[in-house]
């Protein structure tokens, strides 16, 4: 009985009536905390503030994920619930949220190290070289796969200095998996072979840059010896000729009239050299196209027209013309190091369409570089196309080399974008496909300030002396206020 | 409410604190933008991103007097008893230690005028990070503020809410470690990763959402602490 109403006293007193309700009150407040946060997000409500637009999928992109038949799966390998908000790929896991948003695809996550086996399920022979964090885009019907790795997906810089630190420059995520996606839904595939046996560039060596770029917007790159095989493999879609240092065999531009007549497209970069070889055989097959090398080196006059070091890296006006239709408007500086002219020869040719792609400002020097040659000034232009409107075979003639050239590149990041746009502008239209997926890279937005050393220097004492003054007024106030 | 955060305010500049802890904050800001001047670049968007973190020091010292004083000093229980309501008071204290808070968004300012004024770009971005910024202060004054609740000892509380932000702070990067559901938890209680969000330029209703309420969750749970010792003294 004493017990029973110890029990009620207990029961009725205030304090417990107060701290049940309060108890209870919280409970429902600290619910309602966590149903508000876990409704919200289901939302999607976000804006994209970034002035390069990291979060926004492209029209490109949206058209061509609009427009997807096939079932894409991107599998991600790794957990994703331990990637720190501090690295780079926390930053992928976000932007691949975009791409699940599409009935079509679903985005999953397979860590390896749990999942033993399932690496070697996935890409058998090894051909992937698939590690942890990478991704695969894979079509369900099919498995037609495509890994999309770390350098895939951003662009970095690597310090010259002894730290060799690198920083990411800008991100190629959405460039990354649309073209991946674009690829592995493709029935067919463009083969584009770099040409070798005449010392030059191929996408292993000089021109990797180029071939990742290639990869990227959805072509199959490889290379052949021409010299050595005789032969130009009958699956290859388009061919590059890349600074050949020794002139073709008549023979071998047997095979290239032979390949170009049954609706081939051929690329062929020559820049300025500083040998005195001469190429009268590929002159000899590019002059049925209406188009010749000149042997000189540009020199630029106009300073808006060549970079502030060196006048030789120029800066030239990319002409309107239908090979640079996708391109024309889209480039602010295309960077041609070491370029050489090229002229078009007025000889009546009705199945050709030739067009200029290229030129120098009026004030441009073309400095001759073989002996025996004149030196010129002028306007010149330093690249041309050609179409066969009885076979429909394609050709663009560059005399710059070094436009896609890795060294240049890497010294020169600040044009990298320009240069692939100009180059996978052109590739395209090699191919005859201007559907083709073709998404910039984002470049990290960089805040350059006009100052000087000793303006920076000036200011930097003012922001010093600004929290000085700060603290000065905080001592003043304690010495005025100590002994009230 | 208003003369209770005006009262704090006048106590704030009264004292050295705010003019210390302001000229501090300050300091700070000048030693993380001062390379990237020195170097022609103008990016205070990653000085907000990088300076959050000095918060977590800077906020406990602001706050931890703001309701320990009145506790230890007696002055409490005229406030209990004040024709002004409780929820009131409280706004009314946390109001006195934003507006501080505020006074160094302000003076902040001056970094991005610099940039403007040698020719730099103020972008959108910019905009977003200083609503991160300040949503991120107002939610570490308003744990302040509760901490300062919980004891009558300054250094305590202080301890407190520096315990609290920087458990809050550092949860994203044990969660990578922990993975799984709690890594989950974990990732969804930091701030860190949060305020990242906004000084890397998207705007999410989820983040506003969150640090508005956590703010406005911590002003109720100091509301129902000091309520719960009126009860409890009778």
């Amino acid at each position: 009985m004493k017990k029973e109403n110890k029990l009620r006293k207990i029961l009725t007193s205030k304090s417990f009536r107060y701290g049940t309700s309060s108890f209870i009150i919280v409970a429902i407040v600290l619910a309602l905390f966590i149903v508000i946060n876990i409704t919200v997000p289901l939302l999607g409500i976000e804006w994209d503030l970034t002035p390069e637009g990291l979060y926004t999928l492209s029209d490109t992109s949206k058209q061509i994920l609009d427009n997807l038949e096939d079932e894409v799966e991107i599998i991600g390998l790794m957990d994703p619930t331990k990637i720190s908000s501090q690295s780079s790929y926390y930053d992928v896991i976000r932007f691949l949220n975009y791409y699940d948003d599409y009935d079509n695809i679903t985005v999953t996550y397979v860590d390896p190290d749990t999942n033993v086996g399932y690496v070697s399920q996935l890409d058998p022979t090894g051909a992937l070289d698939l590690s942890k964090q990478n991704f695969v885009v894979r079509r369900v019907k099919d498995g037609n796969t495509r890994a999309v790795k770390y350098y895939d997906l951003f662009s970095t810089y690597v310090s010259s200095d002894t730290t060799f630190e690198i920083t990411d420059t800008g991100s190629k995520v959405e460039n990354a998996f649309t073209s991946a996606i674009s690829y592995v839904t493709r029935d067919s595939y463009s083969k584009v072979y770099f040409v070798l046996g005449h010392n030059e560039y191929s996408y292993f060596d000089g021109y990797i840059t180029a071939r990742d770029v290639m990869e990227l917007n959805g072509y199959d790159v490889s290379s052949f010896d021409l010299r050595a095989n005789m032969e130009i493999p009958a699956d290859a879609n388009i061919l590059l000729i890349v600074n050949p240092t020794i002139d073709l065999l008549e023979e071998e531009v047997k095979l290239l009239d032979d390949f170009m007549n049954k609706g081939g497209s051929m690329m062929i970069c020559l820049g300025a050299q500083e040998t005195n070889e001469k190429y009268p055989n590929i002159q000899k097959f590019l002059d049925f196209y209406n188009i010749q090398y000149n042997y000189d080196r540009i020199k630029e006059y106009d300073t808006n027209s060549y970079m502030a070091s060196n006048q030789y890296y120029i800066f030239p006006e990319i002409v309107g013309s239908e090979a640079t239709l996708n391109v024309y408007g889209n480039i602010s500086y295309l960077l041609t190091p070491n370029a050489r002219s090229i002229r078009l020869l007025n000889k009546s040719k009705s199945f050709l369409a030739v067009n200029p792609l290229l030129r120098t400002s009026s004030l441009s020097k073309q400095e001759a570089s073989v002996i025996g040659y004149d030196s010129t000034s002028g306007a010149a232009y330093i690249g041309a196309s050609a179409r066969s409107l009885a076979t429909e075979c394609r050709l663009v003639v560059l005399g710059s080399t070094d436009f896609m050239r890795d060294y240049i590149l890497v010294n020169n990041k600040a044009y990298e974008a320009d240069s692939s746009k100009f180059f996978i502008g052109l590739l395209n239209w090699l191919e005859g496909d201007y559907s083709r997926v073709n998404i910039e890279e984002k470049n990290y937005f960089v805040n350059i300030l006009s100052i000087t050393a000793s303006q920076a220097n000036f200011v930097a004492v003012l922001l010093y002396v600004l929290p000085a003054l700060i603290l000065l007024t905080g001592g003043i106030v304690y010495l005025k206020r100590r002994h009230l | 409410m208003l003369a209770v955060a005006r009262k704090e305010i006048a106590g704030y500049f009264k004292s050295p604190i705010a003019y210390v802890l302001i000229g501090v904050y300050v300091l700070i800001m000048s030693i993380y933008f001062h390379p990237a001047l020195k170097a022609g670049y103008g990016d205070f968007v990653d000085v907000l991103g990088d300076i959050g973190v000095f918060l977590i020091f800077i906020i406990p010292i602001l706050t931890m007097r703001i309701l320990a004083e009145d506790k230890k000093n007696g002055t409490e229980v005229l406030l209990l008893t004040s024709p002004t309501s409780l929820p009131r008071i409280v706004i009314g204290k946390f109001l006195a230690t934003f507006t501080v808070f505020l006074v160094i968004v302000v003076i902040s300012f001056i970094y991005p005028l610099i940039v403007v004024i040698f020719e730099g770009v103020i972008t959108i971005q910019l905009v977003g990070a200083y609503i991160g910024f300040i949503l991120l202060g107002a939610a570490f004054c308003a744990v302040g503020v509760f901490s300062s609740s919980l004891t009558e000892n300054q250094i305590i509380a202080a301890v407190i809410s520096l315990v609290i932000m920087f458990a809050m702070w550092i949860a994203d990067q044990y969660a990578a470690t922990v993975g799984g559901v709690l890594g989950g938890i974990m990732e969804w209680i930091s701030v860190l990763s949060r305020y990242k969000v906004f000084t890397d330029g998207l705007l999410t209703l989820e983040n506003i959402v969150f640090f508005l309420s956590f703010t406005a969750l911590m002003l109720y749970l100091t509301v129902r602490v000091i309520e719960r010792r009126r009860w409890v003294q009778g």
